[in-house]
C-alpha cells in the first residue's frame, strides 16, 4: 500500500482522541471566534459585578464617611473577579463559565478528560499574557489579545497559551438531536417500497446514506435532488434489475421506507439497519 | 473538479466556524496565500498610499487617523472584489486538491475581468450609497463569478451569473446582513489590534516612531491583511452555503455506495 499516493489530509475542526480502552470520542474544537461570544458574555457579567459592588460599597460606606475603606475592599473584589471568575467556575462548573455554558463550550483536558483546578486556575492565569498587546495601562486597558489568536492559528486545536501550558482545550458541545423517521407517506412510494425485490439488501453503510439522503432532501431543490439520488439509484437498478426510468428520488425514499418502515412495522425487533441510522448520530465509535 | 476530493472536510459549519477554519486554512497554505494576496494587494496598497497621503496633507494634524481610516476604507470597499481575485481564484485550486497553476490562474481571471468590471467595479460604482449592502445581500458574488464563470446572458442548459447569485443566495438575506455586520464589527477590531499591536511593536522593537507616510503605508497593509484573511472566511462560508443549498455531504455518501454497489456487480 505504501506505493499508493495518499491525499493529503483533510482540513477540519473536528478532533479524534482514542482512550486507552481503544475507543474513539470525536469532538470539535472551538477557535477564538467561537470563543468570542462567551468572552465576551463573561466579561460583561464581570463588569456588572464590578460596577454593581462599586455602587453598593459607595453607597453603604459613602454614607458613614468611610468611602477609602470601601474601595479598598472594592479593589479586592475587583481584584478577584478580574483573576478567579474563569479560573473558578470552570474548575466548580467542569470547564465552564456562564458565558461557556450558554454558548454551548466546555474546557476538556487534551486527553478529553475533565480539567483539574490547577489547569483552570493555571489556563486562567495566562489570559495576560494571551491579552497582550494591552491598549491602555495593564490594570485598565483593552486586551488585544494579539498573542492568543497567533497562538491558536499556530495549532489544530485552537489552543492559545494558555491552553498550552494547562494541557486544555475548549470544545462544542455537541447535543446531538436523536432524529425520528422520516414520515413518507406518499402513495407512489408505499407502491414502489412494496414492489422493491426481497433480495434488495441493505447494509449498515447504505442505511446512513438512506437516512442522511431522506433527512436532506426538502432542502435540496429538486433538480440537485435528482441528480443526487441518480449517483446510487444508477446501480441499484442495474444490480437489482429494476426498470431504469424508475424516478431516482422516488426509488431512495422508497428503500428508505422499506428499509425502515415496512421492515419493521410488523416486528418488535428493529433491523440492524435502523440500529445503523441511529448509530449515525452518535459521537462514540469503538475502534 | 471531484467534489469528493476536497482540502476541507465537507459538512455543514456555523459562520463563526468557518472564521476559525479560516485561520486554519492559511496556515496549511501560507505561502501561496500570501503570494496571492500579495499579487491581488500590492497595487492597491501603492495606490490608496498616494491617494491618502494627498488627500491629507502634509501635516499629522488632529484627527489625521480618523481621515486616513475613513479615506482608506472607502477605497478598500470599491477595491476589494478586484484585489481579492487572485486569492479568490488560487482557494479554488487548492480547495479541490489541484496544483496551484499561475497561468491557469491568469487565464481565468482574464475571462472573467469583464463581468467582474461590470457587477464589481461598475455597478457598484454607481450607486455608491448602494457600495456596502452588495457586500451583505450578495456576499458570493465574487466566488461565483471567478470560480463558476456563468455567462453574462443565459445560454440554453446554462444560467447566468445573475440567475445562478440569485438561486444561492436565495433566502439567506437576513442571515447574509447579520454576517455582514458581525465581519465588520470583527475586522474593525482585527484592525484595531494589529495596528496597535504593530505600531507598539515598532516602537519597542526599533525605537521607531512612524511619520504620516509610515502611518499611511503600516495602515494600508492592515487592512489588506484583514480583507484578506476575510476573503479566506468567505471562501470557506461559500461552500458551507453550497453544501446547504446543494447537499454535497449526501451526494458523498451516496457515491461511496456507489462505488461499492459498482464493485459489487464487476
Amino acid at each position: 500500500m505504501s506505493g499508493m499516493p495518499q491525499p493529503p489530509r483533510q482540513l477540519d475542526s473536528r478532533i479524534e482522541i482514542v482512550t486507552p480502552e481503544n475507543i474513539a470520542f470525536h469532538y470539535v474544537v472551538a477557535g477564538p471566534f467561537r470563543r468570542l461570544p462567551a468572552y465576551i458574555i463573561d466579561c460583561l457579567i464581570c463588569t456588572t459585578v464590578l460596577v454593581g459592588s462599586l455602587i453598593g460599597i459607595s453607597f453603604a460606606f459613602g454614607s458613614a464617611g468611610m468611602f477609602a475603606i470601601g474601595f479598598g475592599i472594592w479593589l479586592l473584589i475587583a481584584f478577584a473577579v478580574s483573576w478567579f471568575y474563569f479560573g473558578l467556575f470552570e474548575t466548580f462548573w467542569n470547564g465552564q463559565t456562564p458565558g461557556k455554558r450558554m454558548m454551548g463550550l466546555r474546557v476538556l483536558s487534551v486527553t478529553g478528560q475533565p480539567i483539574n483546578a490547577m489547569q483552570a486556575i493555571l489556563r486562567n492565569i495566562l489570559r495576560a499574557v494571551d491579552a497582550m498587546p494591552v491598549l491602555g495601562s495593564v490594570a485598565i486597558g483593552i486586551p488585544l489579545y494579539m498573542v492568543a489568536l497567533l497562538a491558536a492559528a499556530a495549532n489544530s486545536r485552537y489552543q492559545r497559551l494558555g491552553d498550552l501550558a494547562a494541557g486544555t482545550m475548549v470544545v462544542v458541545e455537541r447535543r446531538s438531536k436523536l432524529r425520528g423517521l422520516s414520515q413518507l407517506s406518499h402513495p407512489d412510494v408505499v407502491r414502489l417500497a412494496l414492489d422493491l425485490p426481497r433480495s434488495l439488501a441493505v447494509n449498515r453503510g447504505m442505511a446512513q446514506a438512506l437516512s442522511l439522503y431522506v433527512a436532506r432532501r426538502d432542502r435540496i431543490a429538486p433538480a440537485r435532488r435528482y441528480e443526487i439520488a441518480r449517483t446510487l439509484s444508477e446501480p441499484l437498478a442495474e444490480r437489482f434489475g429494476l426498470p431504469r426510468d424508475i424516478n431516482p428520488d422516488l426509488m431512495l425514499c422508497a428503500l428508505y421506507y422499506r428499509t425502515f418502515i415496512a421492515d419493521t412495522a410488523g416486528s418488535a425487533v428493529l433491523s440492524p439497519e435502523s440500529e445503523a441510522a441511529e448509530m449515525a448520530a452518535a459521537e462514540v465509535s469503538v475502534r | 473538479m471531484r467534489i469528493d476530493q476536497t482540502r476541507v472536510a465537507i459538512r455543514q459549519r456555523t459562520w463563526l466556524d468557518n472564521l476559525d477554519l479560516a485561520l486554519h486554512f492559511i496556515r496549511m497554505n501560507f505561502r501561496g496565500c500570501l503570494g496571492a494576496a500579495a499579487a491581488g494587494a500590492a497595487p492597491f496598497v501603492l495606490v490608496n498610499a498616494v491617494l491618502v497621503a494627498a488627500a491629507l496633507g502634509d501635516t499629522l494634524s488632529e484627527g489625521f487617523e480618523f481621515d486616513m481610516f475613513f479615506l482608506s476604507t472607502l477605497l478598500v470597499l470599491l477595491e476589494v472584489p478586484l484585489a481579492t481575485a487572485p486569492l479568490t481564484l488560487l482557494l479554488g485550486q487548492v480547495m479541490f486538491v489541484e496544483q496551484p497553476s499561475p497561468g491557469k490562474m491568469m487565464r481565468d481571471l482574464t475571462s472573467s475581468l469583464p463581468q467582474l468590471l461590470l457587477y464589481q467595479v461598475v455597478l457598484r460604482i454607481l450607486p455608491v450609497v448602494t457600495l456596502p449592502l452588495g457586500y451583505a445581500i450578495w456576499p458570493y458574488l465574487n466566488e461565483i463569478i471567478l470560480l463558476e464563470r456563468n455567462p453574462l446572458v443565459s445560454r440554453p442548459g446554462q444560467l447566468s451569473t445573475r440567475k445562478r447569485s440569485s438561486l444561492l443566495h436565495a433566502g439567506g438575506s437576513g442571515d447574509y446582513v447579520i454576517r455582514a455586520i458581525g465581519a465588520s464589527i470583527i475586522s474593525l477590531l482585527l484592525i484595531g489590534a494589529i495596528w496597535t499591536a504593530s505600531v507598539m511593536l515598532l516602537n519597542m522593537l526599533f525605537g521607531l516612531q512612524l511619520g504620516r507616510l509610515g502611518q499611511i503605508v503600516l495602515f494600508q497593509c492592515t487592512i489588506w491583511t484583514v480583507v484578506m484573511y476575510f476573503t479566506v472566511a468567505r471562501f470557506l462560508t461559500y461552500l458551507d452555503q453550497r453544501i446547504r443549498n446543494e447537499g454535497w455531504e449526501v451526494e458523498l455518501a451516496l457515491r461511496a455506495q456507489r462505488q461499492r454497489l459498482l464493485r459489487q456487480i464487476a
